[in-house]
Protein backbone atom coordinates (compact mmCIF):
# COMPACT_ATOMS: atom_id res chain seq x y z
CA UNK A 1 0.00 0.00 0.00
CA UNK A 2 1.57 3.51 -1.10
CA UNK A 3 -1.22 6.24 -0.32
CA UNK A 4 -4.03 6.59 2.00
CA UNK A 5 -6.87 8.90 2.12
CA UNK A 6 -7.07 11.44 4.88
CA UNK A 7 -10.95 13.17 5.29
CA UNK A 8 -10.96 16.17 7.14
CA UNK A 9 -13.40 17.47 9.35
CA UNK A 10 -14.46 19.71 6.89
CA UNK A 11 -14.51 16.37 4.41
CA UNK A 12 -11.80 17.44 2.04
CA UNK A 13 -9.48 14.29 0.65
CA UNK A 14 -6.13 14.45 0.60
CA UNK A 15 -3.88 11.55 -0.33
CA UNK A 16 -1.26 10.67 1.66
CA UNK A 17 2.09 8.03 1.54
CA UNK A 18 1.15 5.56 4.02
CA UNK A 19 4.20 6.51 5.62
CA UNK A 20 2.56 8.81 7.29
CA UNK A 21 1.94 6.42 10.10
CA UNK A 22 5.51 6.30 11.04
CA UNK A 23 4.91 9.82 12.52
CA UNK A 24 0.97 9.42 13.89
CA UNK A 25 -0.04 6.31 16.00
CA UNK A 26 -3.34 7.24 15.15
CA UNK A 27 -3.08 6.51 11.14
CA UNK A 28 -0.80 4.04 12.41
CA UNK A 29 -3.17 1.44 14.44
CA UNK A 30 -5.64 2.25 11.54
CA UNK A 31 -3.56 0.92 9.29
CA UNK A 32 -3.28 -2.67 11.21
CA UNK A 33 -6.79 -2.89 9.56
CA UNK A 34 -7.02 -1.02 6.79
CA UNK A 35 -9.20 -1.61 3.10
CA UNK A 36 -7.38 -0.43 0.11
CA UNK A 37 -9.76 2.94 -0.86
CA UNK A 38 -11.09 3.53 2.29
CA UNK A 39 -11.00 6.48 3.45
CA UNK A 40 -9.43 7.93 7.05
CA UNK A 41 -11.83 10.35 8.84
CA UNK A 42 -10.29 12.96 10.93
CA UNK A 43 -13.10 14.09 12.34
CA UNK A 44 -11.24 16.60 14.66
CA UNK A 45 -8.75 17.51 12.07
CA UNK A 46 -9.87 20.79 10.32
CA UNK A 47 -8.07 20.87 6.60
CA UNK A 48 -5.73 24.09 7.31
CA UNK A 49 -3.96 21.80 9.83
CA UNK A 50 -3.77 18.78 7.72
CA UNK A 51 -2.20 20.54 5.29
CA UNK A 52 0.46 21.66 7.88
CA UNK A 53 0.63 18.63 9.23
CA UNK A 54 1.58 17.00 5.66
CA UNK A 55 3.59 19.59 4.75
CA UNK A 56 5.93 18.82 8.40
CA UNK A 57 5.29 15.29 7.48
CA UNK A 58 6.41 15.73 3.72
CA UNK A 59 9.61 17.82 5.13
CA UNK A 60 10.69 15.11 7.39
CA UNK A 61 10.41 12.82 4.71
CA UNK A 62 7.75 10.70 7.04
CA UNK A 63 10.36 9.91 9.59
CA UNK A 64 10.36 10.90 13.36
CA UNK A 65 13.09 13.94 13.53
CA UNK A 66 15.18 14.81 16.63
CA UNK A 67 12.80 16.11 19.37
CA UNK A 68 13.28 19.87 20.68
CA UNK A 69 15.49 20.76 23.56
CA UNK A 70 13.70 19.74 27.00
CA UNK A 71 13.69 21.56 29.04
CA UNK A 72 14.24 24.76 26.66
CA UNK A 73 17.30 26.73 26.96
CA UNK A 74 16.23 30.19 24.84
CA UNK A 75 13.38 32.16 24.80
CA UNK A 76 13.85 31.24 20.68
CA UNK A 77 12.79 28.10 19.29
CA UNK A 78 15.72 28.37 16.78
CA UNK A 79 18.13 27.67 19.53
CA UNK A 80 15.87 24.56 21.01
CA UNK A 81 15.60 22.52 17.35
CA UNK A 82 18.16 21.35 15.53
CA UNK A 83 16.39 21.68 12.43
CA UNK A 84 15.85 25.63 11.31
CA UNK A 85 13.07 24.81 9.26
CA UNK A 86 11.11 23.18 12.16
CA UNK A 87 11.62 26.74 13.95
CA UNK A 88 10.63 28.71 10.61
CA UNK A 89 7.61 26.13 9.72
CA UNK A 90 6.36 27.10 13.75
CA UNK A 91 7.43 30.92 13.93
CA UNK A 92 4.75 31.37 11.01
CA UNK A 93 1.58 30.24 13.15
CA UNK A 94 -0.23 32.55 16.04
CA UNK A 95 -0.68 31.31 19.53
CA UNK A 96 -4.57 30.24 18.55
CA UNK A 97 -2.89 28.32 15.66
CA UNK A 98 -0.52 26.68 17.44
CA UNK A 99 -3.12 25.55 19.86
CA UNK A 100 -5.60 24.34 17.13
CA UNK A 101 -2.30 22.27 15.79
CA UNK A 102 -1.70 21.04 18.83
CA UNK A 103 -5.12 19.62 19.37
CA UNK A 104 -4.71 18.22 16.08
CA UNK A 105 -1.57 16.67 16.46
CA UNK A 106 -2.99 15.37 19.85
CA UNK A 107 -5.82 14.03 18.07
CA UNK A 108 -3.34 12.05 15.31
CA UNK A 109 -1.48 10.91 18.18
CA UNK A 110 1.60 12.88 16.59
CA UNK A 111 4.53 13.57 19.41
CA UNK A 112 6.91 14.70 17.37
CA UNK A 113 4.94 18.09 15.57
CA UNK A 114 3.28 18.30 19.02
CA UNK A 115 6.27 18.41 21.04
CA UNK A 116 7.52 21.09 18.48
CA UNK A 117 4.43 22.92 19.05
CA UNK A 118 4.45 22.99 23.12
CA UNK A 119 8.35 23.53 22.84
CA UNK A 120 7.09 26.67 20.88
CA UNK A 121 4.29 28.07 23.68
CA UNK A 122 7.05 27.19 25.96
CA UNK A 123 9.16 29.84 24.91
CA UNK A 124 6.48 32.31 25.05
CA UNK A 125 7.09 31.72 28.93
CA UNK A 126 10.87 31.36 29.16
CA UNK A 127 12.45 34.81 31.32
CA UNK A 128 9.18 36.38 31.71
CA UNK A 129 8.96 37.31 35.37
CA UNK A 130 4.68 37.04 37.08
CA UNK A 131 3.99 41.13 36.29
CA UNK A 132 4.77 40.00 32.28
CA UNK A 133 3.03 36.94 32.04
CA UNK A 134 -0.20 38.55 34.11
CA UNK A 135 -0.03 41.19 31.69
CA UNK A 136 0.43 38.97 28.25
CA UNK A 137 -2.31 36.64 29.41
CA UNK A 138 -4.81 38.59 30.95
CA UNK A 139 -4.94 37.32 34.06
CA UNK A 140 -5.95 39.23 36.71
CA UNK A 141 -5.14 39.37 40.08
CA UNK A 142 -6.40 36.49 42.24
CA UNK A 143 -4.16 36.46 45.00
CA UNK A 144 -4.93 38.66 48.03
CA UNK A 145 -1.98 41.63 49.10
CA UNK A 146 -1.10 39.15 51.90
CA UNK A 147 -0.56 36.07 49.34
CA UNK A 148 1.09 38.42 47.12
CA UNK A 149 3.39 39.22 49.41
CA UNK A 150 4.23 35.96 50.79
CA UNK A 151 5.57 34.48 47.13
CA UNK A 152 7.62 37.61 47.37
CA UNK A 153 9.09 36.29 50.52
CA UNK A 154 8.69 32.56 49.48
CA UNK A 155 9.98 32.96 45.62
CA UNK A 156 12.20 36.11 45.49
CA UNK A 157 13.51 34.96 42.27
CA UNK A 158 9.90 34.82 40.83
CA UNK A 159 9.56 38.48 41.20
CA UNK A 160 12.27 39.67 38.84
CA UNK A 161 12.59 38.71 35.39
CA UNK A 162 15.61 36.18 34.23
CA UNK A 163 18.54 37.37 32.95
CA UNK A 164 20.03 36.02 30.25
CA UNK A 165 23.29 34.89 31.45
CA UNK B 1 -7.21 30.39 25.83
CA UNK B 2 -4.62 27.32 26.54
CA UNK B 3 -6.35 24.21 28.08
CA UNK B 4 -5.02 22.76 31.00
CA UNK B 5 -3.75 19.62 29.70
CA UNK B 6 -1.58 21.76 27.02
CA UNK B 7 -0.34 24.17 29.75
CA UNK B 8 0.67 21.29 31.76
CA UNK B 9 2.42 19.62 28.88
CA UNK B 10 4.42 23.06 27.73
CA UNK B 11 5.15 23.34 31.44
CA UNK B 12 7.12 19.96 30.66
CA UNK B 13 9.77 22.59 28.66
CA UNK B 14 10.44 24.92 31.00
CA UNK B 15 12.88 24.93 34.07
CA UNK B 16 12.55 24.57 37.70
CA UNK B 17 12.70 28.23 38.92
CA UNK B 18 10.55 28.59 35.78
CA UNK B 19 7.43 26.45 36.92
CA UNK B 20 8.32 28.14 40.50
CA UNK B 21 7.36 31.22 39.09
CA UNK B 22 4.68 30.54 36.98
CA UNK B 23 2.83 28.73 39.67
CA UNK B 24 2.87 32.35 41.04
CA UNK B 25 0.42 33.96 38.25
CA UNK B 26 -2.63 32.59 39.60
CA UNK B 27 -4.40 30.09 41.23
CA UNK B 28 -4.89 27.79 38.00
CA UNK B 29 -1.51 27.80 36.87
CA UNK B 30 -0.22 27.00 40.43
CA UNK B 31 -2.69 23.82 40.24
CA UNK B 32 -1.83 22.84 36.65
CA UNK B 33 2.14 23.07 37.37
CA UNK B 34 1.65 21.12 40.85
CA UNK B 35 2.94 17.85 39.16
CA UNK B 36 4.88 15.88 41.69
CA UNK B 37 6.16 14.18 38.25
CA UNK B 38 7.87 17.25 36.83
CA UNK B 39 9.90 18.35 39.99
CA UNK B 40 10.99 14.65 40.65
CA UNK B 41 12.52 15.56 36.73
CA UNK B 42 13.76 18.27 37.67
CA UNK B 43 15.46 17.80 40.57
CA UNK B 44 16.55 14.72 39.39
CA UNK B 45 17.93 16.10 36.16
CA UNK B 46 19.68 19.15 38.24
CA UNK B 47 21.18 17.58 41.21
CA UNK B 48 20.78 14.18 41.06
CA UNK B 49 21.87 10.84 38.80
CA UNK B 50 18.71 8.70 37.73
CA UNK B 51 17.58 6.81 39.59
CA UNK B 52 16.32 3.07 38.36
CA UNK B 53 12.35 2.79 37.75
CA UNK B 54 10.47 4.15 40.21
CA UNK B 55 6.73 5.02 41.60
CA UNK B 56 4.46 7.40 41.23
CA UNK B 57 6.14 10.70 42.89
CA UNK B 58 5.62 12.35 46.17
CA UNK B 59 4.96 15.82 46.49
CA UNK B 60 7.80 16.36 48.40
CA UNK B 61 9.75 16.88 45.49
CA UNK B 62 8.07 20.24 44.88
CA UNK B 63 9.51 21.49 48.25
CA UNK B 64 13.07 19.77 47.71
CA UNK B 65 12.91 21.75 44.71
CA UNK B 66 11.93 25.05 46.46
CA UNK B 67 14.07 24.64 49.04
CA UNK B 68 16.76 24.27 46.19
CA UNK B 69 15.95 26.80 44.81
CA UNK B 70 16.54 28.92 47.82
CA UNK B 71 19.64 27.47 48.43
CA UNK B 72 20.83 28.85 45.36
CA UNK B 73 19.68 32.13 45.10
CA UNK B 74 20.91 32.42 48.91
CA UNK B 75 24.54 31.60 47.66
CA UNK B 76 24.89 34.17 45.36
CA UNK B 77 24.17 36.27 48.55
CA UNK B 78 27.19 34.92 50.01
CA UNK B 79 29.95 37.72 50.41
CA UNK B 80 33.45 37.67 51.17
CA UNK B 81 35.43 40.07 50.40
CA UNK B 82 38.05 37.98 48.48
CA UNK B 83 35.18 36.18 46.53
CA UNK B 84 33.49 37.63 43.69
CA UNK B 85 30.21 36.32 42.93
CA UNK B 86 31.78 34.32 39.84
CA UNK B 87 33.85 32.55 42.10
CA UNK B 88 31.32 31.72 44.60
CA UNK B 89 29.18 30.65 41.35
CA UNK B 90 32.05 28.33 40.41
CA UNK B 91 32.76 26.80 43.96
CA UNK B 92 28.95 26.06 44.53
CA UNK B 93 28.70 24.36 40.94
CA UNK B 94 31.20 22.14 41.79
CA UNK B 95 29.65 20.96 44.73
CA UNK B 96 26.19 20.71 42.80
CA UNK B 97 28.12 18.77 40.06
CA UNK B 98 30.22 16.33 42.27
CA UNK B 99 26.96 15.55 44.11
CA UNK B 100 25.13 14.95 41.13
CA UNK B 101 28.18 12.93 39.06
CA UNK B 102 31.32 12.89 41.28
CA UNK B 103 34.87 11.48 39.74
CA UNK B 104 35.51 8.22 40.22
CA UNK B 105 38.74 8.05 42.33
CA UNK B 106 39.14 4.20 41.60
CA UNK B 107 42.86 4.59 41.37
CA UNK B 108 43.12 5.59 45.02
CA UNK B 109 41.00 2.71 46.45
CA UNK B 110 42.48 -0.25 47.64
CA UNK B 111 39.74 -2.25 48.01
CA UNK B 112 40.61 -5.83 48.97
CA UNK B 113 37.15 -7.71 49.93
CA UNK B 114 38.97 -10.34 51.70
CA UNK B 115 40.51 -8.86 54.09
CA UNK B 116 36.53 -6.85 54.30
CA UNK B 117 37.67 -3.30 53.74
CA UNK B 118 34.61 -0.82 53.22
CA UNK B 119 34.49 2.42 50.64
CA UNK B 120 35.12 4.79 53.28
CA UNK B 121 37.79 2.94 54.92
CA UNK B 122 39.64 3.31 51.55
CA UNK B 123 39.12 6.95 51.78
CA UNK B 124 40.30 6.94 55.39
CA UNK B 125 43.48 5.07 54.02
CA UNK B 126 44.35 7.61 52.09
CA UNK B 127 43.28 10.95 54.27
CA UNK B 128 45.04 13.52 52.45
CA UNK B 129 43.54 15.10 49.62
CA UNK B 130 43.94 13.77 45.80
CA UNK B 131 47.04 13.81 44.12
CA UNK B 132 48.40 17.06 42.64
CA UNK B 133 47.55 15.74 39.34
CA UNK B 134 44.18 15.07 40.11
CA UNK B 135 43.23 18.42 41.72
CA UNK B 136 40.24 19.92 39.72
CA UNK B 137 40.84 23.66 38.78
CA UNK B 138 38.58 24.51 41.07
CA UNK B 139 40.53 23.27 43.95
CA UNK B 140 43.76 24.68 43.09
CA UNK B 141 41.92 27.77 42.45
CA UNK B 142 40.68 27.57 46.16
CA UNK B 143 43.94 27.01 47.54
CA UNK B 144 45.52 30.44 46.45
CA UNK B 145 41.53 32.13 47.41
CA UNK B 146 42.19 30.66 50.55
CA UNK B 147 45.78 32.20 51.24
CA UNK B 148 44.49 35.75 50.41
CA UNK B 149 41.45 35.13 52.77
CA UNK B 150 42.85 34.34 55.49
CA UNK B 151 45.66 37.07 54.93
CA UNK B 152 42.31 39.31 54.66
CA UNK B 153 41.40 37.92 58.40
CA UNK B 154 45.21 37.76 59.33
CA UNK B 155 44.19 40.64 61.97
CA UNK B 156 40.74 39.41 63.41
CA UNK B 157 40.60 35.74 63.29
CA UNK B 158 37.23 35.64 64.40
CA UNK B 159 35.71 37.57 61.71
CA UNK B 160 37.13 34.82 59.23
CA UNK B 161 34.64 32.40 61.46
CA UNK B 162 31.50 33.89 61.73
CA UNK B 163 31.80 35.96 58.42
CA UNK B 164 33.24 33.28 56.18
CA UNK B 165 33.27 29.77 57.56
CA UNK B 166 30.09 29.68 59.30
CA UNK B 167 28.35 30.79 56.57
CA UNK B 168 29.92 29.10 53.77
CA UNK B 169 29.65 26.10 56.20
CA UNK B 170 25.85 26.54 56.47
CA UNK B 171 24.94 26.77 52.95
CA UNK B 172 27.23 23.83 51.97
CA UNK B 173 25.19 21.71 54.97
CA UNK B 174 22.15 22.68 53.75
CA UNK B 175 22.63 21.64 50.12
CA UNK B 176 23.96 18.54 51.15
CA UNK B 177 20.68 17.77 53.54
CA UNK B 178 19.11 18.65 50.56
CA UNK B 179 20.68 16.35 48.24
CA UNK B 180 20.45 13.62 50.98
CA UNK B 181 16.58 13.95 51.75
CA UNK B 182 16.22 13.80 48.00
CA UNK B 183 17.95 10.68 47.81
CA UNK B 184 15.69 8.99 50.91
CA UNK B 185 12.44 9.99 48.42
CA UNK B 186 13.62 8.39 45.37
CA UNK B 187 14.86 5.19 47.14
CA UNK B 188 11.69 5.24 49.09
CA UNK B 189 10.00 5.71 45.54
CA UNK B 190 12.37 2.89 43.98
CA UNK B 191 11.29 -0.60 42.97
CA UNK B 192 14.47 -1.55 43.58
CA UNK B 193 15.09 0.14 46.66
CA UNK B 194 18.49 -1.33 47.92
CA UNK B 195 19.86 -1.17 44.73
CA UNK B 196 18.85 2.27 44.69
CA UNK B 197 20.73 2.91 48.28
CA UNK B 198 23.74 1.22 47.11
CA UNK B 199 23.80 3.25 43.63
CA UNK B 200 23.61 6.52 45.60
CA UNK B 201 25.98 5.44 48.80
CA UNK B 202 28.89 5.02 46.33
CA UNK B 203 28.64 7.98 44.64
CA UNK B 204 28.25 9.82 47.76
CA UNK B 205 31.07 8.39 48.92
CA UNK B 206 33.00 9.20 46.06
CA UNK B 207 31.45 12.74 46.45
CA UNK B 208 32.81 12.56 49.86
CA UNK B 209 36.44 12.18 49.14
CA UNK B 210 35.91 14.73 45.78
CA UNK B 211 34.71 17.24 48.21
CA UNK B 212 36.78 16.26 51.09
CA UNK B 213 39.74 17.51 49.15
CA UNK B 214 38.09 20.32 47.78
CA UNK B 215 37.60 21.79 51.34
CA UNK B 216 40.40 20.51 52.66
CA UNK B 217 42.39 23.83 52.90
CA UNK B 218 39.17 25.22 55.32
CA UNK B 219 39.22 22.23 57.40
CA UNK B 220 43.03 21.95 57.86
CA UNK B 221 43.53 25.91 58.75
CA UNK B 222 40.27 25.94 61.45
CA UNK B 223 41.62 22.63 62.82
CA UNK B 224 45.00 24.06 63.02
CA UNK B 225 44.91 27.07 64.00
CA UNK B 226 41.01 27.91 65.82
CA UNK B 227 40.32 24.77 67.29
CA UNK B 228 41.80 25.38 70.43
CA UNK B 229 40.80 28.81 70.38
CA UNK B 230 38.24 29.80 72.53
CA UNK B 231 36.43 31.65 70.22
CA UNK B 232 34.94 28.66 68.27
CA UNK B 233 34.84 26.25 70.82
CA UNK B 234 31.00 27.37 71.12
CA UNK B 235 30.47 27.67 67.06
CA UNK B 236 32.00 24.35 65.69
CA UNK B 237 33.55 20.97 66.04
CA UNK B 238 36.17 19.80 65.05
CA UNK B 239 35.83 20.07 61.69
CA UNK B 240 36.25 16.59 59.73
CA UNK B 241 34.21 17.12 56.33
CA UNK B 242 34.00 13.15 56.04
CA UNK B 243 32.14 12.78 59.04
CA UNK B 244 30.06 15.77 58.51
CA UNK B 245 28.92 14.28 55.56
CA UNK B 246 28.75 10.77 56.88
CA UNK B 247 26.36 11.74 59.61
CA UNK B 248 24.28 13.82 57.27
CA UNK B 249 23.19 10.70 55.06
CA UNK B 250 23.06 8.61 58.29
CA UNK B 251 20.09 10.84 59.56
CA UNK B 252 18.52 12.07 56.30
CA UNK B 253 19.12 8.91 54.66
CA UNK B 254 19.69 5.63 56.96
CA UNK B 255 17.74 6.66 60.10
CA UNK B 256 14.42 7.46 57.75
CA UNK B 257 15.03 4.27 55.48
CA UNK B 258 16.41 2.01 58.14
CA UNK B 259 13.44 -0.38 58.56
CA UNK B 260 13.74 -0.45 55.04
CA UNK B 261 17.03 -1.74 55.01
CA UNK B 262 16.51 -3.89 58.45
CA UNK B 263 13.89 -5.76 55.96
CA UNK B 264 16.71 -6.53 53.54
CA UNK B 265 19.12 -7.62 56.18
CA UNK B 266 16.22 -10.13 57.25
CA UNK B 267 15.74 -11.27 53.26
CA UNK B 268 19.24 -11.79 52.76
CA UNK B 269 19.55 -13.83 56.09
CA UNK B 270 16.40 -15.93 55.12
CA UNK B 271 18.36 -16.17 51.42
CA UNK B 272 21.35 -17.20 53.46
CA UNK B 273 19.97 -20.17 55.51
CA UNK B 274 17.90 -21.51 52.60
CA UNK B 275 21.67 -21.15 50.50
CA UNK B 276 19.93 -19.62 47.72
CA UNK B 277 22.92 -17.32 47.64
CA UNK B 278 25.49 -17.85 44.93
CA UNK B 279 29.01 -16.08 44.56
CA UNK B 280 27.53 -13.12 41.99
CA UNK B 281 24.80 -12.43 45.22
CA UNK B 282 27.22 -12.67 47.89
CA UNK B 283 29.52 -10.13 46.56
CA UNK B 284 26.08 -7.91 45.95
CA UNK B 285 25.46 -8.79 49.62
CA UNK B 286 28.67 -8.13 51.56
CA UNK B 287 28.92 -5.08 49.01
CA UNK B 288 25.66 -3.67 51.19
CA UNK B 289 26.80 -4.99 54.41
CA UNK B 290 30.32 -2.70 53.39
CA UNK B 291 27.85 0.02 52.90
CA UNK B 292 26.38 -0.23 56.65
CA UNK B 293 29.78 -0.52 58.26
CA UNK B 294 30.96 2.56 56.08
CA UNK B 295 27.90 4.18 58.10
CA UNK B 296 29.80 3.28 61.45
CA UNK B 297 32.94 5.37 61.06
CA UNK B 298 34.58 5.19 64.66
CA UNK B 299 33.85 1.20 64.08
CA UNK B 300 35.77 1.55 60.98
CA UNK B 301 38.93 2.87 62.29
CA UNK B 302 39.18 -0.02 64.46
CA UNK B 303 38.19 -2.62 62.36
CA UNK B 304 40.82 -1.40 59.54
CA UNK B 305 43.57 -1.94 62.15
CA UNK B 306 42.47 -5.47 63.12
CA UNK B 307 38.82 -6.53 62.11
CA UNK B 308 38.42 -9.69 64.16
CA UNK B 309 38.36 -7.33 66.99
CA UNK B 310 36.34 -4.60 66.64
CA UNK B 311 34.31 -2.72 68.54
CA UNK B 312 30.80 -1.96 66.87
CA UNK B 313 29.28 0.96 67.23
CA UNK B 314 25.61 2.86 65.76
CA UNK B 315 24.40 2.75 63.85
CA UNK B 316 26.02 -1.03 62.57
CA UNK B 317 25.47 -1.54 65.92
CA UNK B 318 21.69 -2.14 64.91
CA UNK B 319 22.35 -4.17 62.36
CA UNK B 320 24.45 -6.45 64.19
CA UNK B 321 21.40 -7.15 66.50
CA UNK B 322 19.20 -7.52 64.22
CA UNK B 323 21.38 -10.04 62.62
CA UNK B 324 22.39 -12.02 65.73
CA UNK B 325 18.90 -11.83 66.87
CA UNK B 326 17.94 -13.65 63.60
CA UNK B 327 20.10 -16.38 63.71
CA UNK B 328 18.97 -16.60 67.45
CA UNK B 329 15.40 -17.81 66.82
CA UNK B 330 15.16 -21.67 67.80
CA UNK B 331 13.66 -22.92 64.22
CA UNK B 332 16.88 -21.54 62.77
CA UNK B 333 19.42 -23.01 65.08
CA UNK B 334 18.78 -26.27 63.64
CA UNK B 335 19.42 -25.36 59.71
CA UNK B 336 22.83 -23.94 60.58
CA UNK B 337 25.68 -25.83 59.48
CA UNK B 338 29.25 -25.33 57.80
CA UNK B 339 27.84 -24.32 54.37
CA UNK B 340 25.51 -21.72 56.09
CA UNK B 341 28.59 -20.46 58.36
CA UNK B 342 30.94 -20.69 55.12
CA UNK B 343 28.42 -17.85 53.45
CA UNK B 344 27.99 -16.06 56.69
CA UNK B 345 31.18 -15.59 57.38
CA UNK B 346 31.77 -14.36 53.94
CA UNK B 347 29.29 -11.75 54.41
CA UNK B 348 29.23 -10.73 57.74
CA UNK B 349 32.17 -8.93 59.90
CA UNK B 350 33.85 -11.37 61.90
CA UNK B 351 31.94 -9.48 65.31
CA UNK B 352 28.69 -10.49 63.88
CA UNK B 353 29.93 -13.93 62.50
CA UNK B 354 31.28 -14.75 66.24
CA UNK B 355 28.32 -13.69 68.10
CA UNK B 356 26.44 -15.35 65.84
CA UNK B 357 28.40 -19.00 66.32
CA UNK B 358 29.00 -18.31 70.26
CA UNK B 359 24.95 -17.89 70.25
CA UNK B 360 24.07 -21.02 68.94
CA UNK B 361 26.62 -23.09 70.81
CA UNK B 362 25.21 -21.44 74.00
CA UNK B 363 21.29 -22.64 72.77
CA UNK B 364 22.53 -26.05 71.86
CA UNK B 365 23.93 -26.23 75.35
CA UNK B 366 27.42 -27.25 73.15
CA UNK B 367 29.96 -28.96 75.24
CA UNK B 368 32.51 -28.85 73.63
CA UNK B 369 33.54 -24.79 74.28
CA UNK B 370 35.34 -24.72 77.55
CA UNK B 371 33.30 -21.41 78.85
CA UNK B 372 36.19 -20.82 81.12
CA UNK B 373 38.79 -20.34 78.48
CA UNK B 374 36.02 -19.39 75.53
CA UNK B 375 37.55 -15.71 75.32
CA UNK B 376 41.07 -16.83 75.10
CA UNK B 377 40.04 -18.94 72.07
CA UNK B 378 37.92 -16.41 70.23
CA UNK B 379 40.83 -14.41 70.18
CA UNK B 380 42.58 -17.03 68.76
CA UNK B 381 40.42 -18.59 66.75
CA UNK B 382 40.27 -22.46 67.96
CA UNK B 383 36.54 -21.30 69.05
CA UNK B 384 36.14 -21.72 65.30
CA UNK B 385 37.75 -24.81 64.62
CA UNK B 386 36.67 -26.71 67.03
CA UNK B 387 33.02 -25.35 66.50
CA UNK B 388 33.32 -25.93 62.81
CA UNK B 389 34.59 -29.88 63.23
CA UNK B 390 32.08 -30.30 65.69
CA UNK B 391 28.89 -29.14 63.40
CA UNK B 392 30.56 -31.57 60.40
CA UNK B 393 30.95 -34.18 62.81
CA UNK B 394 34.79 -34.45 63.50
CA UNK B 395 36.41 -35.38 67.02
CA UNK B 396 39.50 -33.79 68.50
CA UNK B 397 41.57 -36.32 67.15
CA UNK B 398 40.82 -35.39 63.57
CA UNK B 399 41.28 -31.86 63.96
CA UNK B 400 44.42 -32.54 65.04
CA UNK B 401 44.97 -34.17 61.69
CA UNK B 402 45.01 -31.08 60.04
CA UNK B 403 48.59 -30.01 59.73
CA UNK B 404 47.93 -25.98 60.13
CA UNK B 405 44.89 -25.94 62.68
CA UNK B 406 46.62 -23.74 65.17
CA UNK B 407 46.80 -20.39 64.79
CA UNK B 408 46.17 -20.67 61.32
CA UNK B 409 43.62 -17.72 59.96
CA UNK B 410 39.91 -18.60 59.76
CA UNK B 411 39.76 -18.68 55.83
CA UNK B 412 42.85 -20.80 55.59
CA UNK B 413 40.91 -22.99 58.01
CA UNK B 414 37.74 -23.52 55.95
CA UNK B 415 39.90 -24.47 53.06
CA UNK B 416 41.74 -26.98 55.07
CA UNK B 417 38.83 -28.39 56.73
CA UNK B 418 37.05 -28.91 53.31
CA UNK B 419 39.79 -30.80 51.88
CA UNK B 420 39.84 -33.23 54.86
CA UNK B 421 36.31 -33.67 54.96
CA UNK B 422 36.43 -34.42 51.33
CA UNK B 423 39.60 -36.87 52.13
CA UNK B 424 37.45 -38.28 54.73
CA UNK B 425 34.63 -39.15 52.25
CA UNK B 426 36.51 -40.48 49.54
Amino acid sequence: MSEITLVSKEGTKIQISSQFSNLSGFIHNILQDYQQNEDISLASVSFINLQMILEYAVHHNFQVPQPPRCPITSPNIADNVSDPWDAEFVNRLNEDQIIDLVTATNFLDMKSLMDLCLAKIACMFKYKDIETLRKEYGITEEFTAEIEEKLKSDFPWAMEAESND
Amino acid sequence: MLSTNILSEVFEYLELHEIITISSVCRRYKIVSNKPSLYKREYIRLFMTDPEVSRKPSSEWRNLCIKALHLNFYQLSFKCPILNQSDIKIFFNELTSTLKSPDLVFPELRRDYLTFPTLIQDLLGNPYPLENNQYSQVTKQFNTKLNQIKSFFKSNPSDFLKKFLKPLSKIIKSKIINYCKAIELAIHESIFPIKDYMKYWEIYGFSIKRLYTILYPFMEYFNEEFYQDDICVDMFEHMNFMRSMIQIWIENVFMVRREQIFEEVDKVNRMIIEKEVDVMSIFGIKTFVESLLDLSLDEITVHFKDHSRLQVKCPYREVHEKVVNFFNIESILGKIDLDVLDILYQIWPCVTYKKIVENVINSCGNDIIDKNNFEASVNTGDFFINFRAKIVGFSPEDINKIGRCSNALIIDFNDDLRSFHNEKCK
